[in-house]
Formats: structure tokens, sequence, C-alpha cells
């Protein structure tokens, strides 16, 4: 562990710098710094995640251009370079389950995987999780490294950090900077116990098992009751990533476009027939649930939520994912 | 006034005059009084009613065409309940309303934000908001975080009801002056501001979900066939989604605010929907929401219609 005052921050900054950008914590988003000042952000959550970066809202895939009976296309990839600075466990642990959708065999995705690539993740504990925060839930907490390239605390005015990936760690022995002195390790541990203790852990066991039983419940119908159906808690969600491809026309050119898309919405299974699999709310809500709590961990023995609360807060009429849960366990199955 | 409308809905559910009570309960978040439905008699114990319920009701009446519905109404929740009668989408012997006298909705997304602490209790004196966050008590004016709608409202009372809960209260009223000032900046200016409230939207609708009007079953921004609104945030598109939805409210918004205090971005729509409703009532002397047998504003032509808009 490394040891550097908040007022040296600038070596960092500067190293952080020749990687590309440098994002930090604004309070709407994540934003590039032009200060080294800026690293020292006092946002605890970020209402838009980092998932922006990595998942643009819109991002075009390729463009066409006509030219009397030619069509040429190319190839368009918007890439991103650099470093998020202060990027909590949480939201790195959610990137960490974009990847599983995103970099693995067939759905390999070229246009994620090389934003992914060439950005770092500098992680920062969580020393403020608030009241709609249930990280614990998942098995991780607001000191959670793993997740990360380099992971730092911020422990009075010093940043304590290393490196913990390959990339992460080259990082850190080119900085050439001291090491953590013992006092402080301790007080770490300390913060650590302390704060992750003050998160409000959820028993959600069994819930991938009990939802595979609840295809037919009657308990959809009441979940999705006072649901708008708009897309809000999936667009600021950090473990959504649901998308949708239009091409953009212009006269002779046009360009192919992928833009969000919300499993909360009628259009996202409607097919060309007119068929909808999903005609009402509440199939569409067993789906985001489902998808979450029981098909993400079918797949990939991880839930597809990190606990960010996220979804409470945007959500026009305070649906509580934590409420549902706690429902979908207190509800009985019928025989 | 809670406790009136919990024995007015528990009454209604014994006598099995209605299915459900669409009302409000007591939200998670901090300022948060958000739609419930109370099916049964036990559930009734949570309606509860304050400046806080931002949502209006009547957007969740035509999922329940099925049902006979109880439904907790304020002025503008009447007059939604009247647009969506004349335009064919519930009637009106299927639902029982609980009328409310409305002293006017919070912005409570953009007060909880504003606070930028935790908040741990919240409450109502005095024509003030006690807010107790972690580290000290804030006051602030009922008056100053009063949706734009309520501050100049005419209508407060629901218009119509089957039983009313509490007194009747004096209208507001006011007309519009906001839209006023809107109107005296020049074009650049007026155009500026309205370009940086668009580029706010992350399009997902939370706009059109929550408005009472917004029950297209096919949306036109939706629409791939033709084609009116590209997807993406180029800021036609988004410019283009925000216009044309207003304007396709003349004569239908019933003013309640409901859009804009839902939305996520805390993007400005009020200036846009008002400054409609105004030019409505000053050039056809037309308000929305008023009167069920009317046709509705876009429905209805007269050879003295004021025609000197048209190019």
């Amino acid at each position: 562990m490394k040891r550097i005052p908040l007022s040296d921050l600038k070596r960092i900054y500067e190293a952080l710098k020749s990687y590309g950008s440098v994002w930090v914590r604004k309070k709407n988003a994540y934003e590039t710094a032009e200060t080294p000042e800026e690293l020292l952000s006092t946002v605890s959550k970020v209402k838009k995640p980092a998932k922006f970066i990595f998942l643009p809202e819109e991002e075009p895939l390729l463009a066409f251009v006509q030219d009397g009976k030619n069509v040429t296309f190319q190839e368009v990839v918007q890439e991103a370079k650099g470093v998020i600075f202060g990027i909590p466990p949480c939201e790195a642990k959610a990137i960490s389950l974009l990847d599983l959708n995103f970099l693995q065999g067939e759905g390999e995705d070229v246009y994620y995987k090389k934003r992914r690539e060439n950005v770092l993740l500098f992680g920062l504990a969580c020393l403020a999780p608030d009241s709609r925060c249930f990280c614990t839930t998942f098995g991780y907490g607001p000191f959670t490294e793993s997740f990360t390239d380099i992971f730092g605390v911020v422990v009075d005015d010093v940043l304590l950090f290393e490196g913990i990936t390959e990339k992460g760690k080259d990082l850190v022995k080119n900085l050439d900077i001291e090491d953590a002195k013992g006092e402080e390790l301790k007080k770490l541990e300390a913060m650590k116990k302390e704060i992750t203790e003050r998160v409000k852990k959820l028993d959600i066991q069994g819930i991938q098992e009990k939802l595979a039983r609840m295809m037919d419940s009657e308990i959809w119908d009441r979940i999705s009751s006072s649901c708008l159906g708009c897309g809000a808690c999936t667009y600021y969600c950090p473990t959504c990533y649901c998308f949708d491809i239009q091409d953009v026309e212009r006269p002779n050119w046009g360009y192919r476009l992928r833009t969000w898309d919300s499993c909360m919405f009628t259009l996202y299974t409607l097919e060309g027939s007119g068929h909808n699999p999903r005609p009402e709310l509440k199939y569409r809500w067993r789906n985001r649930l489902m998808h979450k709590f029981n098909y993400y961990p079918v797949l990939y023995q991880e839930f597809g939520c990190v606990g960010c609360g996220r979804c409470i807060e945007v959500c026009p009429v305070n649906i509580d994912i934590r409420e549902i849960l706690m429902e979908v366990k207190n509800e009985p199955i019928r025989a | 006034m809670v406790k009136k409308i919990r024995e007015i809905a528990r009454k209604l559910l014994e006598e099995g005059k209605v299915d459900v009570v669409l009302g409000y309960e007591k939200g998670t978040e901090p300022l948060s009084e958000r739609p419930f439905v109370a099916r049964t008699v036990e559930e009734v114990e949570k309606l509860t009613y304050s400046p806080f319920a931002i949502q209006n009701l009547a957007t969740y009446l035509p999922r329940f065409n099925n049902n006979k519905v109880a439904i907790l109404a304020r002025g503008c929740t009447t007059r939604a309940i009247n647009v969506l009668i004349s335009e064919g989408q519930i009637e009106r012997d299927k639902i029982y309303v609980i009328g409310i006298p409305c002293k006017g909705v919070i912005k409570t997304r953009e007060l909880r934000e504003s606070i930028g602490e935790e908040i741990e209790d919240v409450s109502i004196q005095n024509g003030e908001i006690v807010i107790k966050t972690t580290t000290e008590e804030k006051k602030v004016k009922f008056e100053d975080w009063l949706n734009i709608s309520c501050k100049y409202c005419e209508y407060p009372n629901p218009l119509f009801y089957d039983v009313l809960v509490g007194e009747e209260v004096k209208p507001r009223g006011g007309g519009y002056p906001d839209v006023e000032e809107y109107e005296k900046l020049d074009e650049d200016k007026r155009w500026e501001i309205f370009e940086a409230e668009m580029s706010k939207c992350v399009r997902c609708y939370a706009c059109r979900q929550s408005c009472p009007m917004c029950y297209c079953e096919h949306c036109f921004v939706d629409s791939t066939e033709p084609r009116w609104v590209e997807p993406g945030f180029d800021k036609t598109d988004l410019e283009s989604w925000h216009l044309i939805r207003v304007l396709h409210m003349a004569g239908r918004c019933v003013d309640c605010g409901t859009c804009e205090l839902v939305c996520p971005e805390g993007v400005k729509l009020l200036f846009l929907t008002r400054k409609v409703a105004r030019d409505l009532k000053r050039d056809f002397d037309y308000v929305s929401g008023l009167n069920p047998e009317k046709p509705p504003f876009f429905g209805e032509f007269r050879y003295d219609d004021k025609g000197d808009f048209i190019l």
C-alpha cells in the first residue's frame, strides 16, 4: 500500500493524464477533469453511473454512403481512453458484470471491448454509503478492491492506494511513492469495519430458486400496479445494458446507430407481426427482476444487481427494489 | 384528512362498491408519497395524503377499465378525468371520486436533490417544510418549493366528486406570469433556454408515462414507419420530441405538472405546456378538462375561430 498526501495529488493527476482522459465524479455524471483539484470530488454517488463511458447513450456503429449504384460502408468505433478516478466498488463491480455479457464468447462486443481495454478503473472506497445502499447484500462492500485496477482509500488527508491488476501495479510502480504508515493502515481497517457495517444488508438467500418457481405468480400484478412503464430505472442502472440498433437515414448517406433500450418499454419485445410476448407491464416487470435475480445467476453465478439504489431514487413513483425482493421472498408459492 | 380518506376507502371496499382504491402511500425516499393501489381493507391503512403526492392518479385510470375504481382526486385530477371521458377512454359511472381540495404540491425531487445530505425526517409546519438531515434542521418556505402550476392554479378544488374530504380552498389564480416572463426575453435567449433544457433529456420517457393524457398505445416517438423522430441524441430529435409532445397536449394538458416533477434530469417542461395553455385561454377562451361533454379542443371547428396565426 502506497501513500500520497492529498495536497500532492498533482503527481497522480499527471501520471493518469498520460493514459488519456481523467474522468472524475461530478454530481450528475463522470466528467473529464481539467485540474488536479477535481480529483478530490466529494460526490458520493454520481447520478449517471460510469456505464455511460463504456456504453454511451448513443453510438454509431457504421456509416454508409451511396454514390450512384455504389454503396460504401465504413466501420465507426467510438473510442474512450483514460482513467476513471474515484469509481466506487459498486460501479466497478457493475462493470465486471457488464464484462460477463460483452466480453465473452459469441457475445463479444468489439465496441465495448475497445473502450473497456483502454480505460483503467482507479477505485476509491465509498466513505458515505447512503440510505438506499445495500451493496453488502451481494457479497462485497464499500471497501472491496477486486473489481478495480488500482484501489485507494482517503484516510484523513492522505490517499492510500495500491495496484490490483497488472496494469494498475505498473502504474503504481512508475509513480515511485512512499509506503503507507502503520498507523494509517490501522485506521483504514477501522474505517472499513465501521463503514461496511453501516450498509443495510438484505437477506435474499434462495431468491434465485424462488423466482424460478414464480413465473405465473400473482405477485407480478401487485408489483407492477403503480409502475408507469418509463425507462428511468434501467437507464440509470449501472448493470442494465439492453440496446436497440436502428439506421438513421439521410439522402445518400446514413449511419447505423446503437442506443439504449429498456425492457420496461412496450416496444422492447414488440415483434414485426404485431405480436408482443410481453404485452403488459407485469410481464416486463417479471423480466426485469428475473434477469437480475435469476437469469444472470443461472448464466454467470452472479446477481445482476449491485445494490447501488439508483433505481429507487430515480423512479418517478419510488418503486423500491428492496421491498420487491422482500415481497418475492415472503410470497407463498402455490402448489 | 388521512383518517377520513381511510374511513371512506375502507367502507367502499367493505361494501364492495369498488374493487380498488387509487391513492397514495408513504414511500421509502425522503419527501416521497407514491401512488398506491389499495385492494383490501388491510391495505387501506397504508393510504395517506400530503403535498408530496406529486403523481396525477388519473394516469392509472385506463388500466382499471374493467374494475370499479375509487380515486383520490384534486382539481387537476378531475380535469384529467374529464378529458379522458371526452376522449372516450374511461366512463364516469365506473369511477368513484374522493375529492381532495388541494393546497398545491411540492417539487419533491428538486428539493430533495438541493439538500445534498441524507434526509432523516420531513414535516410541514406553518407554511414551512422542516427537513431534518443527519447534521442539521433546515427550514424552507412551502411557497418557494411549490410546483409552478400549483402556484397559479385556478382549479385547486375537484370539479366534481362523490365525496369531498376537507374544506374547499380558495383558488390562487394569477394567470401565467412565468410564461409572460419567458416571452419577454428576446428570441435568442428563449431559444438558448429551450435548447439547454432539452439537452438534459435522456429519453427515459418518464414525462410521457406519468402524464394522464399520454395514453396512446403507440406513441409517435416510437413510430418507425413513418419515422417522425430519429433515435439518438441529436438535438433536432430531442427538441422535436418535446415540441411535438407539447403541441399534442394542446387543449388536453390539465397543467398538473407531473411531467416536470417526475423528470429524473429535472428538465423544465412546464414553460412550454403552460405557454400553450395560456395561448388557448387568451386566443380561444378554452380551458381543458372543464367539461366532459365538450369536444376536445382540436375536435371542434367554428367559423368564428381565430385564424390570424395561420401563415
